[in-house]
């Protein structure tokens, strides 16, 4: 059974999300600059994701029978191939892979509060994500790819300032009875969930060794043996994801016991859920993982791709942007007040649930017989609903909690911004043409 | 303005202040301490997993692949007149084969003598072929012997080869371990089904005397193997 892939429809989503949320926070003049900042780091980091994905898109469709992972750009155990674009296409994964993690470490320090301010604090911010989106394509280039997983320091970082964060305001609100520190904790959940649900849903198999045992797959078609830091750092990124889901699942646990439901502890639990099942699915496949040394590689059953597609895909590639847009309009980091901004709001949250809705259910007659005017009827009825809704949905989103008051930080020089969206712009070409060149000059191979 | 409005260079303020609560530092505390285990003992499982693989596809890749033989007979004996042809089926099943054993090639041997009595009775003329079954085997192998005659009443001996690769003798392999060493040795299907002997009688008589028939014997041996992999 083949599985429709969600890379394009995340890939549409997040360039959309990332140009309007660009356009929207450099017209904001008056808005709370410290959010305008970081509504443009958010902007890029859809745009640096948008483009990834892009390029696993173009990817899937150009060669359809290439082995490509996960891992290959994570771990870094990509070998060149002799084939200059395919080449290409991965050195630029590389690249924008050190955007995205240099971004997230950028929001870290900025949402849900500014964790440091003065005169030189956001040119600091905009140098380092400058130079590191610079030098860090090269090194892994030349470094020979598993150098890549030195990354996991940084990503390893951004994951504790965040679960730090979480359990400030957790212990906060439910210690000490401070009810305003939720919106410290709740943006710093959904944030972790937002960046690390792709490792999340592996918590029990990292705890339990399984992770290791699909890894040791990896290993065996590398063509030499990798240094203990190597294996360290691809620890490092395992626990990255086990770290904040097990305090976020048990700050949680206790404040649903205390107070209720919402929706962040919604969400950490069927993650939670989600890792319990895989660790399980990982026993049933252990076989077929380990089956290239042990024996002779064998494909995965269909019914795993399929609940790959259903957990992982449907989390990464759909639920993610929500969640970004969620936390974007939630902490106002875009100015939602001028009816201006408010309409353009609209279509941006109805493109966003329209785009989703339609990818799930043409995703779900991929995987089900469903015949193809039932699901057209579905989606009308989705339309008609997020058409009549759309009211209430837009305020759902925009609703008036005091989370948009816990953003806080400097003043940002007014040019500062501009200085941001022409740098990540000449960083977005510059991975781009450096890509190309080295690829066609045959690095690495 | 006085010195005291400047904002400083830096200001860690709020980073300070985020450390601040003794009871989230102990908690963040705890929390780090348990991932130093858990990194701890899961780098340590995955560096002996790694030493285990490389170990496996860095090793000696030389084996020696030898065979355990085994041989199943089916025998034959009939009387056919002169002129006559006449085909012997045999059926070879997954069932008769001992656990672990595939078939390997198979033999037949035709002979016959001279039974008439009649005095200076030459040997009669037997010619045999092994025609192709739905029985899976080498049939276009070039060390097959699907055909032979015999007219001085020595044996005929006819060899199909079923399984791919085997004639009996050890041979030398790559791989990364017993199990893809093994795995061509270990196909399924090969050398069972029917196979056929089909035999044809001529027979020589002295002047003036009628040798009309002669006695055949055919020897099937079907020979099975069981492959062991050792490394050089």
């Amino acid at each position: 059974m083949a599985t429709e892939s969600l890379a394009p429809v995340a890939a549409i989503t997040d360039l959309i999300l990332g140009t309007l949320t660009i356009i929207l926070a450099n017209r904001a003049v008056n808005h709370d600059p410290h959010k305008r900042f970081t509504a443009l780091l958010f902007g890029w980091t859809f745009i640096f994701i948008g483009a990834y994905y892009m390029i696993i898109s173009v990817i899937e469709l150009q060669y359809p029978d290439g082995v490509f992972g996960w891992s290959l750009i994570q771990f870094g155990t990509f070998a060149p191939t002799g084939d200059g674009t395919f080449d290409a296409l991965v050195f630029m994964l590389y690249g924008l892979q050190a955007g995205i993690n240099i971004l997230t470490l950028a929001l870290a320090l900025h949402l849900p509060f500014d964790l440091g301010s003065g005169r030189g604090w956001t040119s600091a911010i905009i140098g380092g994500v400058g130079a590191y989106t610079v030098v860090m394509p090269i090194v892994v280039m030349f470094g020979g790819f598993s150098i890549t997983v030195i990354q996991s320091i940084m990503i390893f970082a951004t994951s504790a300032i965040w679960t730090m964060i979480y359990i400030r305001g957790i212990v906060a609100e439910l210690v000490n009875g401070d009810e305003e520190a939720r919106s410290a904790s709740k943006g710093a959940g959904l944030l972790l969930i937002a960046f690390y649900s792709g490792t999340m849903i592996w918590w029990l198999s990292t705890v339990m060794l399984a992770n290791n045992e699909w890894f040791s797959g990896v290993i065996a078609q590398m063509s030499e043996s990798s240094s203990i830091f190597y294996l360290l750092g691809v620890e490092t990124l395992w626990v990255s994801g086990l770290m904040p889901l097990m305090v976020v699942f048990l700050g949680e646990g206790y404040r649903t016991f205390k107070k209720g439901a919402s929706l962040l502890s919604v969400v950490i639990f069927v993650v939670t859920v989600i890792g319990f099942i895989n660790y399980f699915i990982d026993i049933a496949v252990s076989d077929i993982l380990v089956s290239c040394y042990e024996t002779e590689c064998q494909e995965l059953p269909a019914a795993f791709r399929v609940w790959e597609t259903l957990t992982t895909g449907v989390l990464s590639f759909l639920f993610v942007p929500m969640l970004f847009v969620y936390i974007l309009i939630q902490y106002r980091l875009i100015d939602t007040s001028s009816d201006e901004n408010r309409n353009l709001l609209r279509i941006m949250i109805l493109l966003l649930l329209l785009i989703v809705s339609s990818s799930f259910i043409e995703m779900i007659q991929s995987l089900i017989p469903v015949p193809q005017m039932v699901t057209a009827s579905l989606l009308a009825i989705a339309v008609a609903f997020f058409i009549g809704w759309e009211e209430r949905i837009t305020g759902w989103f925009v609703d008036e909690s005091a989370d948009g008051e816990t953003v806080s930080g400097d003043l940002i020089l007014a040019q500062s911004f501009n200085k941001f969206t022409v740098l990540m712009s000449v960083v977005l070409v510059y991975v781009i043409s450096i890509s190309w060149l080295f690829a066609a000059m045959g690095v690495g191979a | 303005m006085t010195g005291e409005d400047v904002a400083p260079e830096f200001d860690f303020t709020a980073f300070t202040e985020l450390l601040d609560d003794r009871t989230s530092n102990i908690t963040m505390g705890v929390v780090l301490a348990l991932v130093v285990v858990v990194l701890a003992y899961t780098t340590v499982d995955l560096a002996n997993l790694n030493e285990e693989v490389r170990g496996l596809v860095e090793g000696e890749n030389n084996w020696d692949v030898s065979f355990e033989l085994q041989s199943m007979t089916f025998q034959e004996t009939i009387v056919m007149t002169d002129g006559e042809q006449r085909q012997l089926d045999f059926d070879v099943d997954q069932s008769d084969l001992s656990e672990g054993f595939r078939v390997g090639h198979i033999r037949a041997t035709v002979s016959y003598g001279e039974t008439s009595g009649l005095p200076a009775d030459p040997a009669d003329s037997v010619a045999a072929n092994v025609p192709q079954t739905d029985m899976q085997a080498q049939w276009n192998d070039d060390n097959n012997t699907l055909s032979g005659s015999s007219n001085d009443a020595t044996d005929i001996e006819l060899l199909l080869r079923t399984h791919p690769g085997f004639t009996g003798q050890p041979v030398n392999a790559t791989g990364l371990n017993e199990y893809q060493v093994l795995q061509p040795w270990l196909v399924e299907g090969f050398g069972t089904g029917t196979f056929s002997v089909v035999l044809e009688l001529n027979t020589q008589s002295p002047p003036f005397l009628n040798d009309g028939d002669e006695e055949i014997m055919v020897n099937i041996e079907v020979v099975m193997f069981k492959p062991s992999a050792t490394l050089t």
